[in-house]
């Protein structure tokens, strides 16, 4: 948490105590003692110094204190989590970021994880803290106790629970209790015992009373702090002190009512008014206080006698006022060390504010609540303001705050309590205010929900239309435009998509750059997925650019990670990387924020790293991204991440991990809005996998499906070159290799011509196979030969291994006659790989009609020797062209002889063309 | 379904609180105490009482639902 408000600070810090005060060692032992222990609960009415007993109790304790006043509105789960955050962060920076990242981002903020990750932080930090939850009995939500219960039973050791209350809390308390792990004070416990009582009215309030008064105003008010104060201050400026003490105990009126006309009638007029104005807020600091009491045109304060007063007793205005009153321990409480903010003891001002609905009327205030709204609306505490204008009621000033400061208050997360008002916007009212409906609208998109997002569309574009002359209509449109640009491309109209960004960019008003940016990198990313990467090139690399200038971080890494799955379809393995890299670097490293921004470079680098066969370091970054993109919230790249994470599962022989890994992915894209990207490489992901299970019957069904599918549309369009790469595959599986082939060349010259180089080698490689299973070896070799020279600048490993044992013998067998070089060198390498795989999956078409199997299967070398003796070779000529020792190659036949049940080379030739491992 | 409640609190509370306490009706009975009385909408409000009676430190003696006692027969309650 950056930059909190003046206003939220004021919740977490303790009310400032007053110099003079009863000591309590009894009650201050107790506590102490509490401290020890999980939890220490303080249960009594309002006005039995419960704030001030723990105030100054844990001052004194040598712990750190974080501190929660919580308010009527904390009563939600998300919001009472993000103050419980921030409380803990006041004590201690290092507890709480990533509970306070998920809070930040999440629209549902999982409370046990929040929880947890707050725990293990606690933990790690080691202070002891007490954390004080102050007037607890607002919280009534059972979310909310859960959450409280959650950290109870998780307390580390090393936090001190003090809660505070006016009702005894619904918590699961017996074990605590049962183990003695829990102090509790109550009433009975905090009333003002007679020496009490007597120090309080004679040492703190002056006023030297015996010890017969002091017992009678002791049990007329029960020990009630609140009740004592009150009869002080009305018994001190007062000359018949017996008297009052006689009328006040003879009385059956409800003690603080009697007291407070007592000790209102001792003021002067011009304070009497100044409380009772100030009595509706909240939070009070002096220039809002003059707002309040400004006066109403050609009405002159008049005194308690009639006459008119031309000059105030108070010079400094509502400041020296303030003043008077703290010092007058008349109920005000400075909330900070600087005496900007106060407020009123809460009996204190529910009872002025019955007092001022009867001497003002309702109408009266309601003027004061609407110049309170004022007030805060002009400097920026918008939930006050909009407080205000609901108790005034002025609904309509209600709706134009919350429209008017609705995206800020949005960004700034769960403590601006947005969210309290956004569960309190009905329908009618959001419909009734455009913007509302494009930022609703905006949100849906963003999560990819679909339907919401497009109802309200319709909204907003029915209310710009009857409000076409409004001053912020063109920037309307522009943000309506391109709401529906990403909607339009995630219904799959992409082209549409593109007209309506291109729409969108003309109309953003100057300044706007969140939204230019945005516009602009859903521009770039159409662009791509229209296979113009051209253009898409372009606009992203100038949105990274100009992001960079303009320090708007996830924008910049959000363009930068698009380019990088770019150049990766261009077969730049390399710059692919160098752009992840990169756009990491442009994340200030010391900043523990943008969490969201790490986690897609996270997913993006383990991609590539995938393609290298570094899978150690793909699976590292690809956890550590999965926990945080929740954080970004777009289902996309949640859905390519665990593709990701299926193929790395897959290269690791884990077929189960896989499985889930492609059922989550389909989830997501078969509940949310996604664009093609995702889609397509979930369905792909899923046609391998079915491949590899050996389940041709899916695989079929959806070659045909798709057959039915393209038939209508243009055949190779760059958004059918994928499918029909998956659709070659299931061919090769079917056996129809010869199909294949003739699809294969057309997809190279398509993708060859836009420079689409990864595709080509995908391409290229299943030519190699395919030509394989025809026979031709000459052109299978050919095409591998082509594939390895495109692949070999850039380290493709996976592409290669992930094709199982009819590449790994098509590699042996190139390399019985290639020549030395870099790509020898390569095949190699590859080679080496595939000895390392745990296991080395057999064709489609193998897995699901085995062909019989080898109780051994021969070792790559075994392979090599076995391919130069089915060309002709002796073994002399074997042992030089492998440049080994000719008794090798012998010893490699008898090997070979043996695992292939044959008794000589043309038997051998004979059986390995049988089983499949010579064409 | 709105009920008719009678809630007895200790002390004598002055009829202005009325307001406060939804519109209902303050009597002042012998014995020190004040009746709360008449109509609430709901259970949620009864407990929206409860709060405030709480809040003020009164001291809650007993709560009936239920037709009117035969004390109060004019029935001038705000609803």
């Amino acid at each position: 948490m950056q930059k909190t408000d003046t206003l939220i600070r004021t919740k977490l810090h303790p009310p400032f105590t007053r110099t003079a005060l009863v000591p309590r060692p009894r009650l201050q032992a107790r506590i102490i003692e509490g401290l020890r222990g999980p939890l220490t609960l303080i249960t009594a009415p309002a006005g039995f110094g419960k704030t001030t007993l723990v105030a100054s109790c844990i001052a004194n304790s040598g712990m750190d204190v974080a501190w929660l006043s919580l308010d009527k509105d904390d009563n939600q789960a998300g919001r009472f989590l993000s103050y419980l955050v921030a409380a803990l962060q006041e004590t201690d920076h290092t507890i709480g970021h990533e509970a306070a990242q998920l809070l930040a981002a999440a629209r549902q903020a999982p409370p046990d994880a929040i929880l947890t990750s707050l725990i293990n932080d606690l933990d790690t930090a080691g202070g002891e803290i007490a954390l004080v939850l102050d007037d607890y009995q607002f919280m009534s939500s059972p979310a909310v106790h859960q959450e409280v219960a959650f950290l109870l039973e998780h307390c580390p050791r090393t936090l001190h629970l003090v809660v505070a209350t006016r009702s005894d809390p619904p918590l699961p308390l017996s074990r605590l209790r049962a183990r003695g792990q829990m102090v509790e004070l109550r009433t009975a416990d905090l009333r003002f015992t007679e020496p009490e009582a007597a120090e309080f009215l004679n040492d703190v309030m002056g006023l030297g009373l015996d010890a017969g008064s002091v017992a009678v105003l002791d049990e007329r008010t029960e020990g009630w702090i609140a009740g004592l104060q009150m009869a002080a201050l009305s018994m001190r400026d007062r000359e018949d002190v017996p008297g009052f003490i006689e009328g006040f105990s003879g009385t059956n009126r409800y003690i603080l009512d009697y007291l407070l006309e007592e000790v209102l009638a001792s003021q002067p007029p011009e304070i009497q008014r100044f409380l009772l104005h100030t009595s509706i807020l909240a939070r009070l600091t002096a220039p809002l206080c003059d707002a309040v009491l400004a006066d109403d045109e050609g009405l002159e304060r008049e005194g308690e006698d009639g006459s008119t007063r031309s000059e105030s007793l108070f010079a400094g205005g509502s400041a020296s006022i303030l003043e008077y009153l703290e010092r007058a321990n008349l109920f005000l409480m400075p909330l900070d060390d600087e005496r900007i903010w106060y407020r009123y003891h809460q009996l204190f001002a529910d009872l002025l504010r019955t007092q001022v609905q009867n001497s003002l009327g309702a109408e009266g205030v309601a003027q004061l609540h609407i110049r309170a709204a004022e007030w805060h609306a002009q400097h920026g505490s918008i939930l006050e303001a909009i407080h205000h204008a609901a108790a005034a009621p002025d609904d309509e000033r209600v709706e134009r705050l919350i429209e008017q400061h609705y995206m800020e208050m949005v960004s700034r997360g769960e403590m601006s309590g947005m969210r309290l008002w956004r569960g309190k916007l009905s329908k009618e009212l959001v419909y009734r205010r455009p913007w509302l409906c494009i930022y609703e609208a905006y949100s849906h998109a963003w999560f990819g929900e679909l339907d919401e997002a497009d109802r309200l569309l319709e909204e907003a574009e029915k209310r710009i239309r009857s409000e076409i002359s409004a001053p912020d209509a063109r920037s309307m449109q522009a943000h309506l435009a391109y709401v529906k640009s990403r909607v339009t491309a995630m219904r799959g109209d992409i082209q549409r998509a593109i007209e309506l960004c291109l729409a969108a960019r003309e109309h953003i008003p100057a300044g706007n750059l969140a939204l230019e940016f945005d516009t602009r990198t859903t521009l770039g990313y159409e662009y791509f997925l229209t296979g113009d990467y051209a253009n898409a090139n372009q606009i992203l690399n100038e949105t990274i650019r100009s992001g960079i200038t303009a320090g708007a971080i996830i924008h910049t890494v959000a363009a930068s990670c698009m380019v990088a799955r770019l150049v990766a379809v261009q077969g730049l393995l390399h710059k692919s990387y160098d752009t992840y890299q990169m756009a990491a670097q442009s994340i200030p490293e010391a900043s523990k924020e943008h969490r969201d921004a790490r986690a897609l470079v996270a997913v993006g680098m383990a991609d590539v790293l995938c393609e290298w066969n570094d899978l150690d370091a793909a699976l590292v970054h690809l956890q550590q991204g999965l926990a945080l993109l929740p954080l970004w919230g777009k289902v996309d790249d949640v859905a390519l991440a665990y593709i990701t994470l299926a193929r790395i599962r897959l290269a690791q022989a884990n077929r189960s991990d896989a499985t889930e890994a492609v059922e989550k992915a389909l989830q997501l894209v078969q509940t949310r809005g996604v664009f093609s990207e995702a889609r397509q490489a979930v369905e792909i992901a899923q046609v391998k996998l079915w491949l590899a299970q050996g389940d041709l019957r899916a695989a079929n069904r959806w070659a045909a499906s798709q057959e039915e599918r393209l038939g209508l549309s243009d055949r190779f369009g760059f958004e059918n070159e994928l499918t029909h790469i998956t659709q070659v595959r299931v061919l090769i599986a079917q056996n129809k290799s010869n199909e294949a082939i003739g699809l294969l060349s057309q997809l190279e010259e398509t993708a060859r011509s836009a420079g689409r180089m990864g595709r080509v080698i995908e391409i290229l490689l299943l030519e190699a196979l395919a030509m394989r299973e025809v026979g031709d070896s000459e052109r299978a070799v050919l095409a591998l030969r082509k594939c390895l020279a495109l692949a070999e600048p850039e380290g493709y490993v996976r592409v290669f291994l992930d094709e199982g044992r009819p590449m790994q013998m098509l590699l042996v067998q190139w390399l019985a006659q290639a020549g030395a070089g870099p790509l020898r060198d390569y095949a190699i390498h590859l080679l080496s790989q595939f000895d390392a795989e745990p296991h080395v999956v057999a064709a489609a078409q193998e897995i699901a009609s085995p062909a019989g199997d080898l109780i051994e299967p021969l070792s790559p070398r075994e392979l090599e020797v076995l391919h130069l003796m089915a060309l002709g070779k002796t073994n002399q000529e074997i042992a030089q062209q492998l440049v080994v020792a000719p008794g090798t190659v012998k010893a490699h036949t008898a090997h070979i002889y043996r695992k292939l049940d044959v008794a000589n080379r043309t038997e051998a030739a004979a059986r390995a063309r049988q089983l499949g491992i010579l064409p | 379904m709105t009920e008719y409640y009678e809630i007895k609190i200790g002390g004598h509370l002055d009829p202005r609180w009325a307001d406060w306490f939804a519109g209902l009706k303050l009597t002042h009975l012998e014995g020190n105490e004040t009746l709360l009385s008449g109509w609430l909408p709901d259970q949620a409000a009864l407990h929206g009482l409860f709060e405030r009676i709480r809040d003020l430190n009164l001291k809650l003696i007993s709560v009936t639902s239920g037709g009117p006692s035969s004390q109060d027969f004019d029935k001038e309650v705000d609803p």
